[in-house]
């Protein structure tokens, strides 16, 4: 096998006659491709973070600066937008943050079990923003439509702004699962490939 | 001295990205990391021993971390100016031994690839983070993997 080896390495002096100029690249912050999955990550920041902004800045002017007294159902669509758009720009900072951090410089194992955690912690991460955010909103559009109609001696059934609170209720109740249950499906071959390699190194018989 | 040991780099991307299209890119981006970390070399192992651990720390973090990236953020192989085949002349040996290598985990690949550079157990293990006995024990069984997939073609 060794031979073999070495016949497939000696057959692959070519490769090396590639002029990567080395002084070139290493002036360079990342490679082509992933300086361009950090640029998109950047873009999609800034994107999210003006949004927030926006939104945060029409609130603010309706509420505090004209001193309007708007009902829960006329702010609402603005609301959701601003906690989904809030919630967005934590995550892709989170997802920035593991995507420039490395352990080369550590065995391949710690190496191994570093990642292993970083990606736990996105999981997690993840799904607590959504589970926190959605569910304090969830908390206040409760609050906030109990106040508007005057108590809950005023629940009926038969309205049909009752049912879309209680639909959207409801969603804020459920997104934060489904979340969970996405990422949990979309990383399930890198989990099994790293909990495979955890054991081969850990196996000593 | 990153020039003297260039080949390391070549047959690490060969390991984890033959025919990948994007391998020059994953090369460049290796290079960058080793000459990022490299301020951290301490002398304390072998230059090249060093080398090979973050080297191939980097392979294998690209490849893991392309699951936490969109997938629209790749770039297009014209932009790129990627050649439309790789196909090599001489594939033959060399074809069935990288595809064979392409079998194993990327773990496997790393300690397999070290015992053919011909590394000692014990810095095999210094390298991967196992004892110099496990490191043994886990080349054998990768050897007899390969001469199995070699000979028949599948695991």
């Amino acid at each position: 096998m060794k031979t073999m080896w070495r016949n497939a390495n000696s057959t692959n002096q070519g490769d090396k006659s590639k002029d990567a100029n080395i002084e070139e690249i290493i002036r360079m912050n990342h490679s082509k491709a992933t300086a361009k999955v950090l640029s998109d990550i950047k873009l999609k920041i800034i994107l999210y973070t003006a949004l927030s902004a926006i939104d945060i800045g029409l609130l603010y002017y309706a509420l505090v600066y004209l001193g309007l007294h708007l009902s829960l159902s006329s702010i609402l669509p603005l609301v959701v937008v601003g906690i989904f758009f809030f919630i967005q720009t934590i995550i892709e900072i989170n997802r920035l943050i593991v995507l420039t951090r490395n352990t080369d410089n550590l065995s391949v194992k710690e190496s191994l079990l570093y990642f292993r955690k970083e990606l736990y912690r996105i999981k997690t991460f993840d799904f607590l923003s959504y589970l926190i955010l959605l569910y304090l909103s969830a908390i206040w559009i409760i609050r906030g439509y109990i106040r508007d109609i005057g108590g809950f001696q005023n629940l009926s059934g038969t309205n049909a702004m009752q049912f879309f609170i209680l639909f959207l209720i409801l969603m804020l109740f459920l997104i934060p699962w489904f979340i969970k249950y996405q990422n949990n499906q979309r990383y399930k071959k890198t989990d099994s490939d790293l909990r495979e390699s955890t054991k081969l190194l850990n196996d000593n018989d | 001295m990153i020039n003297k040991h260039e080949g390391i780099l070549q047959k690490i991307c060969n390991i984890y990205f033959y025919h990948n299209p994007y391998k020059e890119d994953y090369y460049q981006e290796i290079l960058i990391r080793l000459w990022k970390a490299y301020p951290k070399f301490r002398n304390d192992s072998a230059f090249s021993t060093w080398l090979y651990r973050v080297a191939l720390n980097s392979a294998i973090d690209i490849i893991r971390k392309q699951s936490l990236q969109p997938k629209h953020a790749e770039l297009s192989k014209s932009e790129y100016n990627i050649p439309e085949s790789e196909s090599d002349n001489d594939s033959g040996q060399r074809d069935k031994l990288y595809q064979a290598i392409n079998h194993l985990s990327d773990i496997e690949k790393a300690i397999i690839l070290l015992h053919l550079e011909e590394y000692s157990y014990a810095e095999i293990g210094e390298i991967i983070g196992i004892s110099e006995g496990h490191a043994g024990v886990r080349i054998s069984r990768i050897k007899n993997q390969l001469i199995k997939i070699l000979e028949d073609g599948k695991h």
